[in-house]
């Protein structure tokens, strides 16, 4: 079959390349002779509207013109949009992307991928419709393809193909992937494979993705995932700063910085490609190193559920230390994204929650806190995230990473609540499993499998989302409804609290007016809280920021870098006031504020869900922390 | 054992460990060249080592140091048996003109029981202020009178009778400071406790110079180890440094300022300087150069309104403090809180701010709290602050009695339990090669 313009064809003379020859400096060669092949491993994704837009990818090799042709069903295409354009590494191999723009909420569309004369299949896909009587999303992560040839990677075997057709037959609305999608760990092929070997679900089921670790590629961060996948989401944008008093051009001027020195270091290490990622969406973004860095997350409204796709790795040194020499990063450039992705998550959830339409908002993103196993456990991000799924009332949390299937009890902060955000873990895609403890050792967890390959249901109409897990082998493991309770959060149907260890009677919730401040800037925090009976109560606020006024008093440190802020003998607090950021900043950096505590029976306890991790900027002192990361990557060259 | 010409091994030991740089014996390969070089050559061979500029965090704080002699003190000489007593060491003028290089605000003179420099023609300076003194040897040890035109003569050989001389130094204005009391070369401090005197030297001549690895020497840890012992007792000291430079030389080893003490003293008038010292406003760095390091804490409230020397009130199981370090990028940083080290952290930037919370023993007369820098080694001491003082009334506390060991190691003998230096690994090796990279 090989030299045969057959697409197949030249999936397959791919796949039978001896591994060596696979390798970026063989690759080149290899694709040459395909220079007549068609559109490769079509997929679709919601792009800025889900209503009116949806995006279209393929591979395939250089193109006089390239671009999707589309319209209603019968109607011979009487739309076309042109593609985008970016070289997979290594290769004379192009990754394309195009809009399908203005198109009938909920109405099918026909659509080809056009490379110059040669066109794929026709298929059809809808957008989504502006209202239903109920709607239907799968969900799996960690799944992989059947590939024998990868050096980085594992193979799962037909597990992926069983999980595929899997969710196939359950018919969604529209597929989420998790992250850890194709395993290429960086191997072109293998993403090829991927998309070529599912092209019937993907190019007719919306396939919405987060990046997971596999999607790194060692030292050249996550091209193909953002060329392949990335620029078929919508974007995010970058959120809001406290008070939006930070002007557009200063952020910008960060973000630069950020992306120049991650690009420095990238460049000051490793060889770097020329072709640099033409990514129109996020502009600064794009560094020259043919790496981009920010903006991995964007959010799709469908129906009444927002669904909110995050990027739970922050640490672009990750991407580069994987390299052949060891260096060190500088923590900041981390600290930096994960700030601004927090900036934009919370502006989301606060203009869902306040938003009528929405009725349910569910996150999902790789890695996550919340696992009962030893495997990479993020519980780090129940103060940075799991604070502001507590503060919006969010319903569902969906992450991956750990091959098994967990379903936790309502949680808010770091308890177990009558109601709460309830976390699924399903990386029971395909590629493999890992153990789960047992649950007497996490009485927050529910239900979970390390035994089968599966996705989750989410059957979503205003009244619930009825949640399932079902097998490729037939089986239904889990099965449950989110609800709201009569305090309008959410909870799972009959769930009682006495059937898991309860804390005492206390609850609360604190607000911030933002998640990322700059140096020296006033916040707003306002605290709820509400005892059995009537307690003394304090906040907790880091010694590095000032109490400025409002309804406590500042009065007294405690361990781990804490001040307390006192507020008297209450039954319900409910108080704001106001604090000041540290002004002499020489790195961004990440504070922790509170637990809110009551004193019960002589004893300082912790009311649940009332902690939470917000950012400073070092914007002003940006130029040193600069100079230090240059130096960082001047090592790491030399 | 007190210093006298009759006392060689001093100078044998300082040389054999590398504290009398050969460099001394090697002007003109004569001794009478060397004596007769000329302060222009020193301000040549100092043209490099000229200070660097302070950091306007660190306006006021004055640096200098309280322990040099000249050759006004009978054991600045070069032989080994001291044939030729008040010959191999600076003159008045040179020493005052050595400190001015350094970009000193402030020298003691502290020759052996004389203030005869104080009449020599060239005690006087424009650049900085001379503060009068001298070292007193008393029966059991040596100590810095300072704030004084004139020596104080009387019995020293119990407690009593060192705490009435004391008295009358006090009342004329002047202060007392607990010389090299770990010493194996001079004389250690063997009074049960300061007795009255009002500062400790923690830091004599190099840091490491310690009996147990180097021979003799004088045992700053074990110094530092009795002075975190009477500030556990109730006492409040200021924690000073002194070069005791006695020979000709400008190193970075036994010229003056190495350590340097800083002290807080606005105006930077002699009283001034001895009012802060007096008040433990100090801290002493490597040498003039620094690194800089101060402490300002809070029990409540926002401001940090105690500093270095201060006492205040206790509220609560925790008090705030801030450590502000210059000059000491990749340095740890440490707070050291009732003796023991309770929290650390890397210096990462040129002008570091720390800011922390620190957890107070409540069963205690008086907490008190002070910060180290260190290398990255964390053995080789850079800076060293006096402390923070807090009761529970914010009153000064009757001090208990002290108990600590007065022994100095010989050469090869283990570390003791309580051997500050033993929290870290150190290595002399290893603090050799932090002192030859700086």
């Amino acid at each position: 079959m090989v030299g045969t313009p057959n697409r197949r064809g030249v999936i397959k003379a791919a796949a039978a390349m001896p591994v060596a020859s696979l390798f970026p400096k063989s690759i080149g060669s290899v694709r040459a002779e395909h220079t007549d092949s068609g559109p490769v491993g079509v997929h679709v994704a919601y792009g800025e509207n889900p209503q009116t837009t949806l995006n279209v990818g393929w591979t395939g090799p250089d193109a006089g013109s390239a671009y999707v042709e589309y319209g209603p069903a019968g109607s011979e295409f009487p739309f076309r949009s042109s593609a985008d354009v970016t070289s997979i590494p290594g290769r004379h191999w192009f990754a394309y992307d195009a809009k399908m723009n203005d198109l009938d909420p909920g109405r099918p569309v026909e659509y080809r991928a056009v490379l110059d004369d040669r066109r794929s299949e026709t298929f059809t896909v809808s957008s989504a419709p502006t209202a239903t009587d109920g709607f239907r999303v799968t969900v799996h992560a960690d799944h992989g393809v059947e590939e024998d040839r990868n050096p980085f990677s594992r193979n799962p075997g037909d597990n992926a193909r069983r999980n595929v057709q899997l969710v196939d037959a359950l018919d969604p609305d529209f597929h989420i992937c998790n992250g850890d999608i194709s395993y290429a760990d960086g191997l072109p092929e293998t993403w090829d494979r991927y998309f070529d070997r599912f092209e019937d679900f993907l190019a007719e089921t919306p396939f919405m993705t987060t990046a997971g670790n596999h999607e790194l590629e060692v030292s050249f961060g996550l091209q193909q995932y953002d060329a392949r996948l990335n620029a078929l989401m919508p974007s995010g944008g970058l959120g809001s700063l406290v008070g939006e008093t930070v002007p557009d051009q200063e952020v910008e001027e960060v973000l630069a910085a950020i992306e120049r020195l991650v690009g420095e270091l990238v460049g000051q290490k490793l060889e770097v490609r020329t072709n640099a990622l033409s990514d129109s969406r996020t502009g600064v973004l794009v560094p020259s190193g043919g790496y981009s860095l920010l903006e991995r997350w964007y959010d799709v409204r469908f129906d009444n559920a927002l669904f909110v796709g995050l990027h739970s790795d922050f640490d672009p040194c990750q991407l580069v230390a994987a390299g052949p020499q060891d260096f060190s990063c500088p923590e900041e450039l981390s600290t930096l994204i994960q700030a601004f992705q927090t900036a934009y998550l919370e502006r989301t959830l606060q203009r869902a929650d306040a938003d009528p339409r929405i009725n349910w908002m569910v996150p999902y993103f790789h890695h996550g806190p919340w696992q009962a196993s030893n495997h990479d456990s993020r519980d780090g991000l129940k103060a940075v995230w799991g604070s502001l799924f507590d503060a919006y009332n969010v319903d569902l949390v969906l992450l991956g990473h750990n091959h098994c299937y967990q379903r936790t009890t309502p949680t808010t902060g770091n308890e177990i609540t009558a109601t709460g955000v309830t976390w699924v873990t399903n990386g029971n895609g395909g590629i493999s499993h890992y153990g789960v403890d047992e649950a007497d050792e996490h009485p927050w967890l529910l239900v979970s499998d390390d035994d089968h390959y599966g996705a989750t249901v989410l059957d979503i109409d205003d009244g619930s989302i009825d949640v399932r897990y079902e097998t490729t082998d037939g089986k239904t493991l889990d099965e449950f409804s989110i609800i709201k309770a009569e305090n309008g959060r959410p909870t799972q149907r009959g769930f009682e609290l006495d059937e898991v260890a309860t804390p005492v009677g206390l609850s609360g919730r604190r607000e911030h007016d933002a998640s990322v401040y700059t140096a020296g800037s006033a916040s707003r925090i306002d605290l709820e809280a509400t005892a059995e009976e009537p307690a003394r109560f304090r906040d907790s606020i880091p010694v590095q920021w000032s109490y400025l006024a409002g309804d406590g008093e500042a009065g007294g440190f405690g361990p781990e870098d804490t001040q307390f802020v006192r507020f008297g003998r209450h039954r319900n607090l409910e108080s704001t006031y106001f604090v000041e950021a540290p002004e002499s900043l020489e790195q961004s950096r990440a504070y922790e504020f509170g637990p809110i505590e009551a004193l019960v029976d002589g004893e300082w306890t912790t009311v649940p869900g009332t902690t939470r991790t917000v950012f400073v900027l070092a914007l002003d002192t940006y130029s040193p922390a600069a100079d230090r990361i240059s130096s960082f990557a001047r090592e790491a060259g030399s | 054992m007190t210093d006298s010409t009759a006392d060689p091994s001093r100078r044998d030991v300082l040389r054999a460990s590398g504290a009398v740089p050969l460099g001394a014996f090697a002007v003109d390969g004569t001794l009478a060249g060397a004596t007769e070089r000329a302060v222009d050559e020193l301000e040549a061979a100092l043209a490099d080592v000229s200070p660097a500029p302070r950091p306007a965090s660190f306006d006021g704080w004055r640096p200098g140091d309280l322990h040099c002699h000249t050759v006004n003190s009978h054991d600045v000489c070069a032989d080994p048996t001291c044939e030729e007593p008040w010959t191999y060491g600076f003159t008045t003028a040179e020493q005052v003109r050595n400190a001015e290089l350094k970009g000193f605000d402030y020298l003691a003179i502290s020759d052996h029981n004389t203030v005869a420099a104080q009449s020599d023609s060239g005690y006087e300076s424009s650049e900085l202020a001379l503060v009068g003194g001298y070292e007193h040897s008393l029966a059991n040890g040596h100590a810095g009178i300072f704030g004084v035109d004139s020596v104080y003569e009387g019995p020293t050989d119990t407690d009593g009778a060192l705490a009435s001389l004391l008295g009358r130094v006090h009342a004329d204005g002047g202060l007392g400071v607990i010389n090299h009391p770990r010493t194996s070369i001079s004389s250690v401090w063997e009074y049960g406790g300061p007795v009255g005197l009002d500062a400790v030297e923690v830091w004599s001549i190099a840091w490491y110079l310690r009996s147990d690895r180097t021979g003799l020497g004088s045992n700053n840890h074990l110094a530092l180890e009795m002075y975190d012992a009477y500030l556990d007792a109730g006492h409040r000291l200021a924690a000073v440094g002194g070069s005791d430079s006695h020979w000709r030389i400008t190193d970075p080893v036994g010229g003056v300022g190495t350590p340097t003490t800083w002290v807080y003293a606005p105006s930077g008038e002699a009283t001034d300087v001895v009012d802060g010292i007096r008040s433990g406003r100090t801290f002493v760095s490597w040498d003039w150069n620094g690194p800089l390091v101060k402490i300002e804490a809070r029990t409540t409230g926002r401001q940090y309104d105690l500093a270095v020397g201060d006492l205040g009130r206790r509220f609560g199981e925790h008090a705030a403090v801030r450590t502000i370090v210059s000059g000491a990028s990749g340095h740890r940083v440490r707070l050291i809180v009732d003796g023991i080290l309770a929290a650390e952290t890397v210096v990462t930037t040129p002008e570091f701010v720390w800011e922390t919370t620190v957890e107070l023993e409540g069963d205690r007369p008086q907490n008190w709290f002070r910060a180290e820098v260190l290398y990255e080694d964390g053995a080789t001491m850079r800076a060293i602050t006096s402390p923070v003082y807090l009761t529970d009334d914010g009153r000064p506390v009757d001090p208990e009695p002290v108990d600590t060991p007065v022994d100095v190691p010989e050469f090869g003998e283990e570390a003791r339990p309580g051997d500050t230096d033993s929290r870290c690994t150190c290595h002399p090796d290893g603090l050799r090669r932090a002192f030859y990279d700086r």
